[in-house]
């Protein structure tokens, strides 16, 4: 398993001090090598599962190991490691930083690392190139397209050697051609060993995934599996 | 976290806002300037202040007639005599001497072709040796020429420049409201000074020769200098009083009447050469404080309301591996940018602003080690302004910080 969390469970308090239950139990393992979509309808606690997943927010009850690791106990400096290394984000609206070109926010992520490695600019223009983006490296996120500027997401999620994609809503920002465009992206990922897990409200998009999960209010409703060569 | 990679996030910021960055340089640039040019005038108007308390003497303590004496010019009633002096050498047993000076402004005066108007002193020799005003070149004049009311004075510099244009004026004839004397010395060098003028465009003569030769109708004193024994400032306090008391009943005074006349100690006169008062000193730092205090209330505002629009940039790289502490100091190195930018822009304008009001009116130049701390902390305190607002954001969970909009 590379990440497993049981009977992980997250309860919200709204303004009024109510409290909103956005997990309610849910257990999940993830193998190395997986391609994970999954779905639900709006309010039912996908983005509260994949913050907990990539160590963006702590659950209140439940465990989460990352190889084995207990990392739901971990220090905050230990965890923001982790992210950096081990885990690369996509998200729905890009989260670029616009007063940065296309190279330095791919870039971006050296400036937490611990370890001192060299990037090289070689090695920008060669992920650019794999995500379809050669020759950007010197624009502005506002000089792209919704596409390319996910796809610089997506570099930026993979240029520190991240083995672990999550993604939430990649494409729901997106038209379909664009979004088949990203989804190639990802499914070259994980021909190539990483695990990918993302959300997504399309059938058509969940329908690539070699796994797909169900959510309903909080629970994992259903979790289907399919042979990894059925689909690609 | 390390200061090196948050200063180039800060940095790679900066350089997208430059317009923001100089705004939020120049209040802080303000405060700086304003600052360090005040102490810097005022260091070299009291070097000055100094300069002129010490030329008059740290122990000589001078005595004007009227009550309300403006500086470098007599009071209204002349009133000060020859028995004033007697009674002040027979009765303050504080003093090492006392002299009485009769001074008559703007004399008209020639040699040759040339000619001027300057201030003309009636003095006996030891005057020069109480003033530390005798002769750098030549001779003062001496006991005999005193008893004798020779016509014989000494020059100052300024005098001898114009009337003796490349010529040595020691022996020449020199004529004072057209009566010919012989200039026997050339005054050392006493500058200008706020309260007295050009003291170099003076001419000394004997007190009798003033009297007898030049101005028979006007036998009173304009001024009595005193030289203390003890010049602490005890000393001279006591010196002080018991010179009222003498003058006082010298002049019949009654209890309850003001004094006839002005005794001023070394530091008043040092006070009155200062030429910045203590009051427009206070108020112009005063005014760099509340430069200093905006600067830095505008830093921390600013810093707060960037962290709120940034909520999702924050969340980004926190995301990316960046600790609430790294958010921190980004935070305060993109305002210590900013105020850095602004304490350079404030030396700068600083030192080059005193700079050019010490050549216009001839000041020192010159700093005190201490003043190096002002920019230091205002830079230090308006950059540390905006981490108060930038706190709550950066403990925000990643997730939080990122539910806030996109970048
Ligand atoms: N910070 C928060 N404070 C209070 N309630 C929250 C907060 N974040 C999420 N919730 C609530 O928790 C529940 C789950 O939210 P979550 O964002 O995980 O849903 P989602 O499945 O991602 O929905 P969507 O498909 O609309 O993105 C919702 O009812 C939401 O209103
Ligand atoms: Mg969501």
């Amino acid at each position: 398993m590379l990440l497993e969390v049981t009977d992980v469970k997250k309860t919200y308090r709204d303004r009024q001090g109510q409290a909103v239950p956005a997990l309610q139990g849910v257990s999940l393992g993830v193998a190395k090598g997986e391609f994970v979509a999954i779905s639900g309808g709006s309010g039912c606690g996908k983005t509260t599962l994949m913050n907990v997943l990539g160590c963006l927010d702590s659950a209140d009850a439940g465990s989460y190991r990352f190889e084995a690791e207990d990392v739901g106990s971990w220090p905050e400096r230990k965890r923001a490691e982790l992210r950096n290394r081990r885990i690369g984000f996509v998200f729905q609206s890009f989260h670029l930083l616009p007063f940065l070109t296309v190279r330095e926010n791919i870039e971006l992520p050296f400036l937490y690392s611990h370890q001192a490695e060299r990037r090289s600019a070689a090695k920008i223009d060669e992920l650019l190139a794999s995500v379809g983006l050669e020759g950007m490296a010197g624009r502005y996120p506002t000089e792209l397209s919704g596409g390319q500027q996910q796809r610089v997401a997506i570099a930026r999620a993979l240029v520190m050697g991240a083995d672990l994609i999550l993604a939430d809503e990649p494409t729901g920002n997106l038209d379909a051609a664009m979004a088949q465009g990203v989804l190639d992206v990802f499914a070259e990922l994980v021909r190539q060993g990483k695990t990918v897990v993302l959300v997504t409200h399309d059938p058509a998009i969940a329908a690539r995934a070699y796994r797909r999960i169900q959510m309903e209010k909080g629970r994992i409703v259903s979790d289907i599996k399919e042979r990894k060569e059925a689909l690609v | 976290m390390s200061l090196g990679r948050n200063l180039k996030a800060a940095f790679q910021v900066v350089r997208a806002l430059p317009v923001r960055t100089l705004l939020l340089a120049l209040p802080v640039a303000a405060s700086v300037a304003l600052a360090l040019a005040t102490l810097a005038i005022d260091h070299g108007l009291s070097v000055k202040a100094q300069e002129a308390a010490s030329s008059f003497g740290t122990d000589v303590i001078s005595i004007r007639s009227g009550s309300k004496v403006i500086a470098g010019k007599s009071g209204a009633v002349a009133n000060l005599t020859e028995e004033d002096v007697n009674a002040l050498r027979s009765g303050v047993r504080g003093a090492k001497a006392v002299e009485g000076t009769r001074i008559e402004n703007n004399v008209p005066t020639s040699a040759g072709a040339q000619s001027g108007k300057y201030t003309l002193f009636g003095v006996r020799p030891p005057w020069a040796k109480v003033r530390q005003f005798g002769a750098e070149r030549g001779q003062f004049f001496d006991g005999d020429e005193l008893d004798s009311a020779a016509r014989v004075c000494v020059i100052g510099q300024t005098v001898a420049r114009e009337l003796y244009p490349n010529q040595d004026p020691i022996g020449q004839e020199i004529v004072i409201n057209q009566v010919p004397f012989k200039v026997k010395g050339v005054l050392v060098s006493k500058g200008a000074s706020p309260a007295e003028g050009d003291r170099d465009a003076r001419i000394v003569i004997p007190l009798t020769t003033f009297f007898e030769k030049l101005y028979r109708t006007r036998l009173h004193l304009d001024q009595i200098v005193v030289q203390a024994k003890d010049a602490t400032p005890e000393g001279l306090a006591k010196l002080d009083e018991q010179i009222a008391t003498v003058l006082r009943q010298q002049h019949r005074i009654g209890a309850g009447q003001p004094d006839d006349f002005t005794v001023r100690l070394p530091e008043r006169i040092a006070e009155e050469s200062r030429g910045l008062s203590k009051d427009i000193f206070y108020l112009l730092l005063g005014l760099a404080l509340v430069c200093g205090v905006v600067a830095i209330l505008v830093l921390g505002v600013v810093t707060g309301q960037a962290v709120r629009s940034r909520r999702g940039e924050i969340g980004i790289r926190r995301a990316l591996g960046a600790t609430s502490d790294d958010i921190l100091l980004q935070l305060w190195a993109e305002s210590m940018v900013s105020s850095l930018l602004g304490g350079l822009i404030g030396i700068g304008l600083g030192i080059a602003g005193a700079w050019a009001i010490a050549q216009a009116r001839q000041l020192a130049f010159g700093f005190d080690v201490l003043v190096i701390l002002v920019p230091l902390i205002v830079v230090v305190l308006a950059s540390l302004a905006g981490l108060f607002p930038a706190r709550t954001a950066a403990a925000l969970a990643p997730a939080e910080a990122l539910r806030g909009k996109a970048a």
